[in-house]
Order: structure tokens, then C-alpha cells, then sequence
């Protein structure tokens, strides 16, 4: 069960006391408050006082919303680094390392503070990007076929560049082109494309599609074209990425 | 030294006690520690009356250090908010450069036993980094079951690089296996150490399975540069 902790229009004080408490021990926070954010890094803004509405993920990351639109006016990715200051204001400095963005938002007034912690996380299902699969299939040769050696990533070619380029177990090179989403008959045509360029260079290779699922013309001209089509599942491959993203750790894990 | 400090944090607060002078600061991914220790007795002269800390931005002081000539003598005070650093050479050279505020937080050393300590010179250590980092993320230090050999990999997607250290061949100058562990670290920390290993005599690794790696720098006079690195653990 969630825990929160809420304070109605504190002062800076014990506002910026009790965000500090929050971020130290990595609570979801977000708070309302009548502050100027200053933004330097690839550029250089600055929002005068106006109202905002400011979120801390414990994931490291700010985001800061003014009173319309969807889109944040100001945020810093995860891994940012927190210091609170109180003062004359209270400042909410969050730091980037590379590229090097400072963000700093300056409090007159905190109107409110809420923060959860012992949150339930959920689940989000997101399907992972062609660079993910092709590098975890890099990782992980034998998904493609069984004794398939890759040996270059993006391999330059004439019309365009080889996801994966390698060796099945007889020696033979192999283009393996992938896609994240259920191929058509274009991408087939596609990896026809890669095999013929090699051929101009004296390189007979086999072709392999890589897909969540194949569409039946695609099946059809694969078959004619003698190529390969390997299944993959793009919900379990993002599942084993984020149980291997859990596996790295902080130096702070060690204290 | 300061240019390998200046990879791997941006600001950070100098404490000079009348014991010494020391830095201890986390790299904002929390992956990596930088931890320097200089005695007094590394110092020609040091006059410190009292614990003072000093906020400084790394990369204006590396900027400012790399004005510095071989066998000049640097001077380093504290003047106000001011940090005032004099290079005595053929002649004077003065430069100020402004303190800047941080928080200080006190942080601990990375509770960690190590099973595996290897020394080797700076200058060994900073080849076989240079060696593996054309084709590698990730560096993998292994020892060997019989205890006299030292493995080092370089992992890329594709690529790998092995080379073998050991004392035999005199690329080690000494180590100490408890177990034969292995473990797995990124390799952008390590090219940015190396830079500080040129000016170091020995270097010692020490590290144990999927833990933290320190590696230290000792330099001639009597000073240490530490640097933590959290494993990565596939």
C-alpha cells in the first residue's frame, strides 16, 4: 500500500527540509508552487514567476508543467542529479551530466506537496525498437538460428545498411534484416536488395527476415526468394531487457 | 590528474585538513566515485590551521592547470571565495578562479571485500585500456584458478579482445587471488582514469565478483587517486 505524505502551503523551510527527506529516500513528488525555472545546457531559457506544477520520478527525472498544454514547458531525463536549497527561495537544482544541462527551479511560494512512496509500479507494455532487437539478437545469435555467428552491425551495402551481418554454422554469410512489426512483401524486397548488392561483390548470401510476423504475400515471395523467416516475440525480448536494466546497480547500492 | 577527475565529475568539494587534502565525489549516475588524498607530507610546504572546504569546478580548474610547465612548482590558496592557483617557474604566473557552492555531503566508502588485487605500473595499465578500447563497451577482469594470471577482456557487440597479464612475463607486479573471480565493468570510466595513470608509479586493481572495482593510483609523492566503478551484471 502507497504511503504519502502531503503538506498544504508550507513554508520554504520546511518545504525544502521535507523534499530533501523525499528525494533522499526516492519518492514520487510533486508539488505545486509559484516559481521561475532557469534552463541552461544546450541552451539557455527562462520562464518568468508564473504558477507550476513540478514532478520528481524517482528514476531521477523532473518534469514541469505550466497551466496548459500537454507538454511539459521544462524537464531533465532520468538520472539527474537533485539539490534543494533554501534561502531566500527555495531551489530545486537538477544537474545532467552529459550533455552537461543544469535545470534550476526557484520557489517564492510551495501552494502544496504530495509524494508517494511504496508506490505500486504496474506495468507499462511498450514493444521495444528495431536498434533494441537487433542488438539483444547480437547477444543472443542462436534465436536467429542455431550456430549463426554474427560478425558487423549495420553493414554498409549500396542501397542502405544490413542490421546483421554474419555466418551461419557452415560458413556461409548471412543478411538478417529485422522489423518490429509484422514485415509486408517491402521488406523482403528489401533484404533481396541487400543479397543482390553482395552479389555484385562476388558474396552469395542467404537472407533472413526477422519479424513479430510476416504478412502472406510477404511469406510468398520469401519462399520464392529462399528466405529464411524467423519469428520473434518483441513483448519478451523488452521483458528480458528490463530485468537486465534492473541488474545495474549504483555505487550508493554498496554505502 | 585533474583532466581524469574532469571526465568523471563536474564539480566537486575539496576538504583540506591539516592532515591533507582530499576530494570525495560520486559521478552523477551514482556509477562511479572519484577519491583523492594528498598528506601534508606530500606537499613542499602546506599550511592548513583549520578543516576547510573549497568548492571547485573541474573544468575550469583543469583549464587552468594545463597552463602549468614542467618543474613549475604550483600554489595553491584559498582566498575568500576565491581560489587562487600560482605557478612558480621561469617567473610568476597567478590565475583566480571563483569558488563555487555545493551542498558537501559527506560520503562513505563502498563496503566491499575484495578477492583479487593486482598492482602493475600506471604505464601497463594504461596500455592495456588503450588496447581494447577500439573494439570494446565493457571490460572483464578475470584470475586464473592457479592465482598467477590476470585476464582482461574487452566485450563489444561483436568484437572481443583478450590480453593475459601475469608476473611471470613481469605485466603484473604482484597478485593476490582469494578466488578466481570475474567481473564486468563499463570501459568509458576506465579510458577516462587512464589519463591520470600516466603520471602514476602502480596502479592497483582490486575488485570481486560482480562488486565494485577500485582502482588506485599512487604518485611518487606520497598521493593517492581512487576511483570506484559499480559492475555490470548481464
Amino acid at each position: 500500500m502507497a504511503r504519502t505524505v502531503i503538506l498544504n502551503e508550507p513554508d520554504l523551510e520546511e518545504a525544502g527540509k521535507t523534499l530533501q527527506e523525499l528525494l533522499d529516500r526516492g519518492a514520487w513528488i510533486s508539488l505545486y508552487g509559484s516559481c521561475m525555472v532557469e534552463y541552461e545546457g544546450r541552451g539557455y531559457s527562462k520562464s518568468t514567476w508564473g504558477d507550476k506544477h513540478i514532478m520528481i520520478k524517482p528514476s531521477g527525472s523532473i518534469i514541469i508543467h505550466g497551466y496548459k498544454g500537454f507538454r511539459p514547458e521544462n524537464w531533465q531525463p532520468d538520472n539527474s542529479v537533485f539539490t534543494v536549497e533554501t534561502r531566500e527561495y527555495l531551489v530545486i537544482k537538477s544537474i545532467r551530466k552529459k550533455p552537461r544541462e543544469t535545470l534550476n527551479v526557484i520557489c517564492r511560494k510551495i501552494h502544496g506537496l504530495m509524494a508517494l512512496e511504496e508506490f505500486e509500479t504496474g506495468e507499462f507494455v511498450m514493444y521495444v525498437d528495431e536498434h533494441e532487437i537487433r542488438d539483444y539478437l547480437i547477444k543472443n545469435p542462436e534465436i536467429i538460428e542455431q550456430g549463426f555467428r554474427p560478425v558487423k552491425k549495420e553493414k554498409p551495402v549500396e542501397p542502405g545498411f544490413i542490421d546483421i551481418y554474419g555466418m551461419d554454422s557452415s560458413g556461409v554469410p548471412v543478411v538478417v534484416e529485422i522489423k518490429r512489426v509484422k514485415a509486408s512483401v517491402e521488406a523482403v524486397k528489401q533484404l533481396e536488395k541487400y543479397i543482390l548488392a553482395l552479389e555484385k561483390h562476388g558474396v552469395k548470401a542467404r537472407g533472413i527476415l526477422v519479424a513479430p510476423g510476416f504478412t502472406e504475400s510477404a511469406i510468398k515471395e520469401a519462399y520464392r526468394a529462399r528466405i529464411k523467416l524467423v519469428p520473434i516475440d518483441p513483448l519478451e525480448i523488452r521483458k528480458r531487457l528490463s530485468r537486465r536494466d534492473l541488474r545495474r546497480r549504483r555505487l550508493t547500492d554498496y554505502f | 590528474m585533474v583532466a581524469s577527475i574532469e571526465k568523471i565529475i563536474d564539480e566537486g568539494v575539496f576538504v583540506a585538513s591539516p592532515e591533507g587534502l582530499s576530494l570525495r565525489a560520486l559521478d552523477t549516475s551514482r556509477v562511479a566515485m572519484v577519491d583523492l588524498y594528498y598528506p601534508q607530507d606530500s606537499f613542499k610546504e602546506y599550511e592548513v590551521e583549520e578543516e576547510t572546504e573549497f568548492g571547485v569546478s573541474f573544468p575550469l580548474l583543469s583549464k587552468v592547470l594545463r597552463r602549468a610547465r614542467k618543474d613549475d612548482e604550483l600554489e595553491l590558496k584559498i582566498e575568500g571565495s576565491y581560489i587562487e592557483i600560482i605557478f612558480h617557474g621561469r617567473g610568476t604566473r597567478r590565475f583566480r578562479i571563483p569558488q563555487i557552492t555545493l551542498s558537501y555531503e559527506k560520503l562513505p566508502e563502498p563496503k566491499i571485500s575484495y578477492t583479487v588485487t593486482a598492482r602493475l605500473l600506471g604505464s601497463t595499465f594504461r596500455e592495456v585500456v588503450r588496447t581494447i578500447e577500439p573494439i570494446a563497451d565493457a571490460i572483464v577482469f578475470e584470475a586464473d584458478e592457479g592465482g598467477d594470471k590476470l585476464y582482461v577482456r574487452g566485450e563489444g557487440d561483436i568484437e572481443k579482445a583478450e590480453l593475459i597479464l601475469s608476473m611471470e612475463r613481469g605485466s603484473l607486479l604482484d597478485l593476490e587471488v582469494e578466488s578466481p573471480d570475474k567481473s564486468m565493468y563499463t570501459l568509458e570510466y576506465f579510458s577516462e582514469m587512464i589519463q591520470a595513470a600516466q603520471a602514476a608509479n602502480i596502479t592497483v586493481i582490486r575488485y570481486s565478483m560482480d562488486a565494485p572495482i577500485r582502482v588506485d593510483m599512487e604518485y611518487q609523492e606520497g598521493g593517492r587517486l581512487t576511483f570506484y566503478v559499480s559492475p555490470r551484471i548481464e
